[in-house]
């Protein structure tokens, strides 16, 4: 019993990680229906940021709350502004193209960023020691024991997501998002700015991502260039989980997610988590592809 | 003798009404047109005859079978095909082989036959071939025929898309807004056009704004607003109908006739 | 016709060119390399008919290959099957997981494929990893090469053999294009709705390409077991499906001799900046955001225009009018 509670414990704090990313994709692909398939990777990005700040400050280990701080700010910025360029890089000149030629500068953008990663001195291929030493202290609720890193991690996605959904329901660029998601051409005929919209979306989706990235960091204490493509599909299948475009959506389905993985591998065996994960994807868009809080999908004519 | 009777057609979408209980028929042979204001529902009747909304309620008959719940693929070899509000042709590909989309579905070479150029695939391409272009010709593009469809000027893309409805070798034939954007030339000859169809003995139903054109072809017209029928007669009884002139207030319906 | 006609003198001098390769040069690294290059042909001339004429982004399609490879080196190496009785087999399994996979997702937005296929490479490739009849992550090695009578095939041989599976395959895709299958493949691609009003079963046509690249995927697999005598998991890498998508895409989505000019490039480009090695994936990124920018239609475009020709020279000199048209008889069946 108290196994399966730490089970379902840990599977809560990674379901943060999944629903932080899986917000970027929902976003994106509510407003201009495009798979981003560099989301995963920018949350790579962030990770990687996130490394460089706290080894120029602490070196190897270490650390401190400001220093931690100032590594989440400027992951977030980077990354935002990297996830907004290659908005304008390479889905803006392509809005009004055939959606597999997005699709296709989408797949390969996805390669200049793990490529780029790859290739960079300092980062390079091999996995990378988090230089971030956190107490391992914590306390235990029921027998599940908890990190107080955790609870900040947790504490810290909860805020992300809530100042977002505050931000979209609230703020007037959150009315437009809302409203280029309904129907473009109307939104374009009151006068919205389309294009600022959009790259506003992508940065949004990208700070939350660089957040995210920083986080996988701290939790799982290493890195690689790669990490971004599991989560970048596990992401995704959390956002159509919740039903692709949705908000909150996308939150709940980055939980459930979580938590079925944790479950899921435990019982079946680790290395066989990510084709239980696959298989739900799978299973899931073959038998309620609207997701668990979506609505219909088609209609386009 | 009818070719085509709808019956207290109902289409809504959540709690939204497009459609309310529409019924009118479609006599064989004849010109037929849904007019009506904007969002009166036109294009919904045409997306539930030719399967492409599944309509909440009623019936939809045609050669004495009910249409509903068939996609649109077996309706189109039923032999009703149609034409769209914003043209979608296929833009990459040539005129002639926009055209020979149509006898897709009457041709029936599978897979295999494809794969290994059996005698029947070879001769149906021949026979693909011709017929599209002779409907080309029909509609006066011959000379255009190795033209990707998206260098066509906007009165040839709509004549196109007609020889590819054509193609498909249709009892009957849906035009959806066929002369939208068109200058005074182009209808007269798209005007033409529909009477040549007609002359090959295919029933034409139309939507239109052009009121002048739809009251100089039809022979019945059937007019909707908000999804439901206000009247319907031949093009005099329409023009005088009180109903019809107040749902058309403000649109200088007089004028456009 | 003319430009027909200019395509076919450019295969054939390929061809001749490509049958006397083995005979000028002796280097074995160059065979092994013509090999890699023919291997990449067959395969991106089979995601071409998934990708490029249907339009369906499928980024698993190394799954078909594993599914070809490790079927034959199970069955050759597990029960002792003669190679080409395998075949079959590959074939068989390969088109019932793209049933599985394709049937039920086709029907969704053609972009959800995209990702459910990049689940199922995912899938295919970890199970490979994971299973013990796959050989784990070692994989299966020990597969008997080809025999001739006592001949046991060379990698001259295998050259050759593949030489033929190209031409087998181009001309199977040109006999499709110019088809009742290829060319509603196409309209799929350019329209889908369209396409179904034209009456085309659109979920049926996009099962048929989805599988026929599957089949054809997984029979280039029971070669590459043969050929290569020990496959392991990492060849059936997501980089390897991307990796052929990139052949298709570089090359030009639909276009025969573009694919194989695209799949020439994907192998030599990284001999040639070997020095950078690590930049080679980078590369073909850059290359895929700049080719959708500003030539979408890959390197070498299909020849739209050369698709469909009048019969004779001109449409057989009718007149314009009604008269021959009337003949068509269009309303009455």
């Amino acid at each position: 019993m108290h196994f399966l509670w730490q089970i379902l414990i840990n599977g809560l704090f990674v379901g943060s990680f999944y629903a932080l990313v899986a917000l970027g994709y929902s976003m994106v692909y509510g407003i201009i229906r495009l798979i981003n398939f560099a989301h995963g990777d920018l949350y790579m990005m962030g990770a990687f940021i996130g490394f460089t700040v706290l080894s120029l400050l602490f070196g190897k280990g270490g650390g401190t709350a400001l220093g931690l701080v100032l590594a989440f700010v400027l992951a977030m910025i980077v990354v935002g502004v990297l996830g907004a360029g290659v908005e304008r890089i390479a889905y803006k000149p392509l809005r009004k193209a055939p959606i597999l030629s997005l699709l296709i500068s989408a797949l390969g953008m996805s390669l200049i960023l793990e490529n780029g990663v790859l290739a960079t001195p300092g980062w390079g291929s091999q996995f990378l020691v988090y230089p971030f030493t956190s107490s391992p202290a914590g306390f235990s609720v029921f027998g599940a024991s908890i990190t107080y890193m955790q609870v900040l991690i947790f504490a810290a996605s909860l805020v992300l997501m809530a100042s977002l959904q505050i931000f979209v329901q609230k703020s007037i660029f959150g009315k437009a998002m809302r409203a280029i998601a309904l129907d473009k051409d109307a939104a374009q005929l009151m006068g919205i700015n389309i294009s600022q919209i959009i790259t506003l979306t992508f940065l949004l989706g990208s700070i939350l991502a660089g957040a995210a990235g920083v986080m996988a960091g701290l939790y799982y204490k290493e890195i690689d260039f790669m990490m971004g493509f599991d989560i970048g599909l596990k992401a995704f299948t959390a956002a159509v989980l919740g039903g692709i475009g949705n908000i909150p959506g996308a939150v709940v389905g980055g939980f459930v997610l979580g938590v079925l993985e944790a479950v899921g591998s435990a019982y079946l065996g680790s290395q066989w988590e990510n084709i239980f994960t696959f298989g739900v994807l799978i299973l899931l868009l073959v038998f309620k592809p609207t997701g668990i809080l979506g609505e219909k999908i088609g209609g386009r004519m | 003798m009818n070719i085509l009777t709808v019956e207290n057609l109902t289409l809504t979408f959540g709690g939204l009404m497009a459609i309310s209980d529409l019924s009118f028929s479609v006599a064989k042979g004849q010109v037929t047109s849904l007019i009506g204001p904007n969002g009166a529902g036109k294009t919904c009747v045409f997306n539930c005859i030719t399967g492409f909304y599944r309509p909440t309620g009623g019936r939809i008959l045609f050669g004495g079978e009910n249409l509903v719940g068939r996609p649109p693929y077996q309706i189109t070899e039923r032999g009703i095909c149609r034409t769209f509000q914003n043209i979608r042709l296929f833009n990459a590909l040539t005129a002639v082989e926009n055209v020979a989309a149509g006898q897709h579905t009457r041709t029936g070479c599978g897979l295999l036959r494809c794969l290994f150029r059996t005698g029947r695939s070879r001769r149906d391409e021949r026979n693909v071939r011709e017929k599209s272009f002779r409907w080309l010709e029909f509609v006066g593009l011959t000379d255009f025929y190795d033209y990707q469809a998206r260098q066509l000027p906007y009165g040839d893309q709509r004549r196109l898309e007609i020889a590819r409805a054509l193609a498909s070798e249709p009892k009957l034939l849906l035009l959806d807004e066929p002369a939208a954007g068109m200058n005074h030339n182009e209808q007269e000859r798209l005007l033409a056009l529909i009477r040549e169809i007609v002359q090959l003995g295919i029933t034409v139903v139309m939507i239109d704004h052009n009121m002048g054109m739809v009251m100089q072809i039809s022979n019945h017209i059937v007019v909707l607003d908000y999804g439901r029928k206000i009247a319907e007669g031949p093009p005099e009884t329409v023009r005088n109908d009180e109903q019809v002139i107040n749902a058309y207030l403000g649109e200088d319906f007089d004028a456009a006739s | 016709m003319a430009k027909g006609r200019h395509s076919l003198t450019a295969g054939s001098v390929a061809l001749i060119a490509g049958l006397l390769v083995p005979l000028l040069v002796r280097n074995p690294y160059y065979i092994e390399l013509g090999v890699q290059i023919e291997f990449y042909m067959v395969l991106a001339i089979g995601l071409n008919m998934v990708v490029g004429y249907c339009g369906l982004l499928d980024l698993g399609y190394a799954a078909f290959f594993a599914i070809g490879a490790y079927t034959t080196g199970i069955l050759m190496t597990h029960l002792h099957f003669s190679f080409w009785f395998c075949i079959p087999f590959c074939i068989l399994g390969a088109a019932l997981a793209g049933v599985i996979i394709g049937g039920p997702t086709l029907r969704l937005r053609s972009d959800y494929l995209a990702v459910v296929t990049l689940g199922f490479g995912e899938i295919v490739q970890l199970l490979a990893t994971n299973l013990k009849i796959t050989g784990g992550a070692t994989g299966i090695f020990g597969i008997h090469p080809l025999r001739l009578g006592a001949h046991a095939f060379s990698m001259t041989d295998y050259y050759y053999m593949m030489i033929i599976l190209v031409v087998l395959g181009v001309v199977g895709a040109y006999s499709l294009r110019y088809s009742r299958v290829g060319r509603a493949w196409h309209y799929i691609r350019e329209d889908e709705d369209a396409a179904m009003a034209m009456g085309v079963n659109t979920a049926l046509f996009k099962l048929y390409a989805y599988i026929t690249g599957a089949m054809w995927g997984s029979m280039v697999g029971a070669v590459y077991a043969v050929s290569m005598t020990a496959i392991a998991p990492e060849s059936f890498s997501y980089s390897q499906s991307v990796l052929i998508l990139i052949a298709v895409i570089l090359g030009g989505l639909g276009s025969i001799p573009g694919v194989l000019v695209g799949a020439v490039l994907v192998v030599v480009l990284p001999e040639l900046l070997r020095g950078v090695a690590l930049f080679r994936l980078l590369v073909f990124g850059l290359l895929m955001v700049v080719f959708m920018i500003l030539r979408p239609q890959g390197m070498w475009p299909e020849n739209i225009r050369g698709v469909f020709k009048p019969l004779v020279g001109k449409t057989a000199g009718k007149k314009p009018g009604n008269g021959s048209a009337l003949s068509l008889g269009g309303g009455g069946e």
